[in-house]
């Protein structure tokens, strides 16, 4: 919406309470959590003394870490790529279809649930004798049966497809509203022109919904790089390291090791990665914003 | 080049329980290299009729045919019409190049070819030097122009234009008038423009059908619709201002005709009483005369009509007189240049009766 500067002001003002209570609220505790990053508080009894980089040094040269970083490169990959792309062809095959509300619906659920719910869902569907391979052996396809979520080599993608499951259903909404926000005419005027099918998506509609992935894109990164509950709620970081990510590894440090310093460097690097996607990001809503 | 037909054509959206019927038994013959109008107001069907013709919209019963051939089953790629929007529909992301070559692209003809066209039909229509823009970069006359190149550029058998005009402003859309008018005569292709402006049918359809909610109500070319409307929607839709309508009775006084409305009564001229007597069905009609038709005299003149002057609305070239026959009755007259008229005054009113009209009240089919 185009408005007059004075508006844009005002505007400004009006979000500046809040902007000032998150203010106070995130930046001092990251301000705070930083500093306990640099303490030597490595046990249950608070200590605070100064001890530089240190921490981070120790955390990023265990095993643990490196395992955690690659999984979560591999999470946002594997993620946020068919997540987005399955949004989008699903949300126009939806709209296609003239059935929207009854196909969001069914494809909003899996979002409404919460992880941990979702989490348990899928560790029973997942189950040596659970839903998923009962399913595989009915159907013949006995090569597929396999313990998902206890075997190294699939347990990271069975848990991949949990978040893919949740996150779909947004990526869909988001994608919808961009199609549908694309004047109908225009797509008219392409059919009568000749287009149709996939010249028409690829041609007409992915072009004009290129802002919508700028919305999908960083989101699901950020989802990516800060999954913890469903891997909390279905294994643990297991079997081995073979689903530990970032963000597991920092609870286990700082809440089950109660090496709350190591922990909190981990957060930090966390929140340092996920600066890589949002300062982008922001700078371009921010530039839109303000024209 | 390609004749039009539309044989018993219905179309009947549905959401749930409702039934909309927007286009109700149609049937049309558009002639070859002819520019005819679809007119109507708003929700009479013409836009509808439109997109049945483009297939966009598929039609619940009848026939269309496009060149002789039947296209119900076709779909609109290969119904090879062109057709502009309202809103012009350019695709945004591409230039004004891309956007024109964009048919020609899609129907995979060599890129020489397709830069020669596009720069043909872009020097045609003075666009040469947006080739590089983007939409959002145009005015919206510009905007208009790379529309109609996009249809033009393809060559197709029938254009098919929704209101191009309407998002123009004022002195624009006079002058695109007159363009297209010309740039249709040029190309000779069947074109079939919709519009609820009366004012752009009449000067530039060479044939215009007037629609009403669905049903089409007369078709001719713009004279025979202007002064021989087939009933008293088509009388009251073309003509600015409208024509005057009043109501009355058409009784005999001793062996006389006489139209009696309620504040006045004029005997009819013979010719004329001899053709309402051999028709009209009933008694009460209506009766219609043009602005244009009516002369105003200051002095009391026999068989004329007593009204006092309501209200003037001077257009510059000519002045509108309103004037009250009685109460709540006000006719609106062409007034004479040169006599100067003011509120209140007391006039005579003569009817030429070579070119009033006569509508029957309940069928509001035209009589006379």
């Amino acid at each position: 919406m185009r408005l007059p500067r004075r508006y844009k002001i005002i505007q400004f003002l009006i979000f500046l309470g809040p902007i000032l209570t998150i203010t106070v609220l995130l930046y001092a505790m990251i301000a705070w959590c930083t500093y306990i990053s640099m303490s030597d508080w490595r046990s249950a009894a608070i200590s605070l003394r100064f001890v530089g980089f240190r921490n981070y040094a120790d955390v990023v040269s265990t095993e643990r870490f490196l395992v955690s970083l690659i999984n979560n490169i591999q999470w946002m990959i594997l993620f946020m790529i068919p997540t987005t792309f399955l949004g989008l062809v699903l949300a126009y095959l939806i709209i296609m279809t003239g059935k929207e509300t009854l196909f969001r619906t069914i494809f909003l659920l899996s979002t409404a649930i919460s992880m941990t719910v979702a989490g348990t869902l899928w560790v029973w569907m997942y189950a040596s004798e659970g839903a998923l391979n009962t399913l595989f052996k009915m159907l013949g396809l006995n090569f597929l049966v396999r313990p998902w979520i206890s075997d190294p080599s699939t347990a990271l993608y069975a848990l991949i497809f949990v978040t893919i499951w949740q996150y779909l259903g947004f990526s869909i909404i988001v994608f919808e509203a961009a199609i549908k926000g694309i004047d109908r005419a225009i797509v008219e005027a392409a059919v009568v022109d000749g287009a149709s099918g996939l010249t028409l998506f690829f041609r007409i509609i992915l072009p004009q919904v290129k802002h919508a992935f700028l919305i999908v894109v960083p989101l699901l990164v950020l989802a990516a790089l800060k999954v913890f509950d469903v891997v909390y709620v279905m294994t643990r970081g297991g079997p081995g390291l073979s689903t530990y990510v970032l963000a597991y590894f920092m609870w286990v440090k700082a809440f089950w090791e109660r090496f709350m310093a190591d922990g909190a460097a981990i957060a930090i690097i966390i929140l340092l990665l996920s600066l890589v996607v949002v300062i982008p990001y922001a700078w371009y809503a921010l530039k839109r914003w303000f024209g | 080049m390609a004749d039009v037909r539309l044989v018993h054509v219905t179309k009947v959206f549905r959401s749930g329980k409702r039934a909309v019927v927007a286009v109700d038994d149609l049937t049309l013959d558009i002639k070859d290299k002819e520019f005819f109008v679809l007119l109507g107001p708003s929700g009479c069907g013409k836009t509808t009729t439109l997109r049945l013709i483009a297939g966009l919209e598929v039609p619940t019963k009848g026939e269309i045919y496009i060149g002789g051939e039947l296209v119900n089953d076709i779909p609109p790629k290969d119904r090879d019409v062109a057709m502009v929007f309202q809103s012009y529909a350019l695709y945004p992301h591409m230039k004004v190049f891309d956007n024109i070559a964009f048919p020609l692209k899609l129907r995979k003809m060599p890129k020489r070819e397709i830069e020669r066209r596009v720069k043909e039909v872009a020097k045609m229509l003075h666009i040469e030097h947006l080739l590089d823009r983007k939409p959002a970069e145009l005015s919206g006359g510009e905007r208009q122009r790379v529309a109609l190149a996009r249809a033009i550029v393809r060559r197709p058998k029938v254009f098919l234009m929704d209101e191009p005009l309407s998002n123009l402003d004022a002195k624009l859309r006079v002058m695109a008038r007159a363009y297209l008018k010309r740039l249709q005569r040029e190309l000779e292709v069947t074109t079939i423009y919709v519009t609820h402006d009366q004012v752009e049918a009449m000067t530039m359809a060479d044939r215009i059908a007037v629609m009403n909610i669905g049903r089409l109500q007369q078709v001719g070319t713009p004279n025979e619709l202007y002064n021989k409307p087939a009933n008293l929607f088509v009388a009251g839709f073309i003509g600015s201002p409208p024509m005057n309508f009043v109501e009355g009775v058409l009784r005999e006084i001793e062996g006389k005709l006489f139209f009696d409305a309620k504040y006045f009564k004029i005997p009819l001229p013979s010719d004329i009483e001899e053709i309402l007597r051999g028709q009209a069905p009933s008694e009460e009609v209506i009766l219609g005369v043009r602005p244009e038709d009516m002369r105003i005299s200051l002095e009391k003149v026999p068989e004329g009509i007593r009204g006092r002057i309501y209200v003037l609305e001077p257009l510059g070239t000519r002045t509108i007189v309103n004037v009250e026959l009685g109460p709540e009755l006000i006719v609106k007259v062409e007034g004479p240049r040169e006599v100067d008229l003011r509120i209140g005054q007391e006039i005579w009113l003569t009817l030429d009766y070579n070119r009033i009209h006569f509508f029957d009240k309940k069928t509001e089919k035209a009589i006379l």
